[in-house]
């Protein structure tokens, strides 16, 4: 099983290079189709421009730069099919633009928004945008770049929720390939031994020849992500998969607590599933 | 690609023996393990009772009796499976089948009968099951189906997120089709929503996973959505619809949408489903 179409986002973060570099890793193994996609409206860190139209032929011709380099690193990386899109139209629209055009992929891998920047805000509304209405999983690469790539150690965060069982599901062509595979439950009122049927989900994984171990967390006093981000980081896991909730109904997205604060606070990658 | 666990939910309906064989050469096909679903608190459509214990004991027995038909019917097709009796009264047990549903790739169930005594009880078990689940669920109509395994293909899309998940979760049934058609019923919210342009990509992504789509563009007129989908079923003798379902899971009270609950209740061929 493997991903055959994915699309990867591009910008002037840190964590472009690493991203790009993971995705051609990506479409390489799975034999996919690889697709890069900038926005128009997507201002450089660096740009200071008070005029708005020339604010915008700016971001025009960085988007385009972006996407040249990317079409340039891919192909003379050997990934066999490339693609690139640029999205027109403001950042606010460019998010629901952004979100149908990911319906048609496998894989969307975009950025962890770092809470230090200016553009923290815009980025992680982008972030919930796209994945709570593209229907499709969504891999988050840290602000700060990946541990290690290709991911040999995966954890699952499984709260037995529709939107972690989706996770688990997308993410099988991608943990297939990694060589250990846990299963976490943060014990909790919600997550009963009996209801988390943890035992059947390994079974369901080994039929696809994934050989994964269960771990039952007591928090104690901690909260859910600092257990979920403790474990990651003893276990030296390579990347985490997990729900992404939110309320898709309210203009005023929320993200739910645990999803928002794992998401400012990862240092591993993170797939994601709604 | 194909499917590796499928559930499949036993009861005493008239579409359960097409159910069991329709789930039996899925799993054949895909090489999948299969697990048997049956209710111990069912009450049987043929019991006139309204002695609680005796309902109870009589829904018991015919939980069992689903579970031997089932093992029988198993062992004979020779495939790897396994069984389970869901406890619980409507909600626990739909409850129940929810969770057990998360472990797999599909889930069957039936389609609830609207002149059945236990409609309420199996919409409401439907709609609570495909909600929580997370997983994609196949429904095979309660008049049965004969047409396994399938060979047209509907897709109706309209490019919402369950669409897309329905449509992603589908791919190890589309790929054993010989046809497959991209429906668009072109309303008002399809065009504006853009939908529209998206159903080309869908189906050039859907020709990466080796699977070769057509796409249908319907305006409705004066029909609503439900009736220009069924048109399109009956006109091109499909043989599986694959749809999003769509329902506010936050609310206890659980609602599905107009066009869902109205396919739900009127389609003559399986549905697969995911919200």
């Amino acid at each position: 099983m493997s991903y055959k179409d994915i699309l990867v986002f591009l910008d002037d973060g840190r964590s472009n290079d690493v991203r790009v570099k993971t995705a051609i890793h990506l479409a390489k193994t799975h034999g996919a189709m690889l697709t890069g996609v900038a926005l128009e409206a997507m201002k450089p860190e660096h740009l200071i421009v008070q005029d708005e139209d020339a604010a915008l032929m700016q971001t025009k011709q960085f988007a385009q730069e972006l996407l040249h380099g990317f079409l340039e690193t891919a192909e003379n990386e050997g990934v066999e099919e490339v693609d690139t899109i640029l999205i027109p139209g403001k950042l606010g629209e460019s998010a629901r633009t952004m979100a149908q055009i990911a319906r048609n992929y496998d894989l969307v891998m975009l950025r962890q928004p770092n809470p230090d920047k200016e553009n923290y805000a815009r980025l992680k509304e982008f972030a919930e945008v796209v994945m709570m209405h593209c229907g499709r999983p969504v891999f988050f690469m840290p602000y700060i770049g990946a541990h290690r790539i290709p991911c040999k150690k995966s954890m699952i965060a499984w709260d037995g929720s529709p939107s972690s069982t989706r996770a688990v599901h997308n993410a099988i062509p991608m943990i297939s390939k990694s060589k250990e595979v846990t299963v976490l439950v943060v014990a909790s009122k919600k997550t009963s031994h009996e209801d988390m049927m943890v035992d059947q989900l390994i079974e369901h994984l080994a039929r696809y020849d994934i050989n994964a171990t269960s771990s039952y967390i007591d928090p104690g006093t901690f909260d859910i992500q600092t257990t979920i981000l403790n474990e990651v980081a003893d276990n030296d896991i390579d990347i985490l998969i997990m729900g992404g909730y939110g309320t898709p109904s309210i203009r005023q997205k929320i993200f739910g607590g645990v999803t928002h604060s794992i998401l400012a606070s990862m240092i591993v990658p993170i797939l994601m599933s709604h | 690609m194909s499917y590796k666990s499928i559930l499949v939910f036993l009861d005493d309906g008239k579409s359960n023996s097409d159910r069991i064989n329709a789930a039996i050469t899925m799993a054949k096909t895909h090489g999948a393990h299969l697990t048997g679903a049956a209710l111990q608190s069912l009450k049987p459509e043929l019991l006139n009772s309204n002695d609680e214990k005796v309902t109870l004991v009589k829904a018991n027995r015919m939980a069992n009796r689903l579970i031997e038909e089932f093992k029988h019917e198993a062992t004979d097709a020779g495939i790897d499976f396994d069984n389970i009796v869901i406890p619980g009264n409507s909600d626990a047990s739909a409850n129940s089948m929810a969770h057990h549903g998360r472990n797999a790739d599909l889930v069957i169930l039936a389609q609830p009968n609207p002149d059945g005594r236990n409609f309420t009880r199996m919409l409401s078990f439907a709609e609570e099951v495909m909600l929580y689940s997370g997983r994609p669920i196949l429904f095979i109509p309660y008049i049965g189906a004969n047409k396994i395994p399938f060979k047209k293909a509907l897709i109706s899309w309209d490019g919402t997120p369950a669409a897309t998940r329905a449509t992603y979760d589908a791919i190890p049934i589309l790929k054993r089709t010989e046809e497959v058609t991209v429906l668009v019923v072109e309303s008002k919210k399809q065009l504006e929503s853009k939908s529209d342009e998206q159903a080309e990509a869908l189906s050039r992504n859907l020709a990466r996973h080796g699977i070769h789509a057509r796409v249908e563009r319907v305006t409705p007129g004066e029909a609503t959505v439900a009736s220009v989908i069924l048109n399109e079923v009956s006109h091109h003798d499909i043989d599986v619809l694959i749809m999003g379902g769509y329902g506010t899971p936050s609310l206890r009270q659980k609602i599905l949408g107009g066009v869902t609950r109205s396919l739900l209740s009127s389609m003559l061929i399986p549905v697969l489903m995911a919200h």
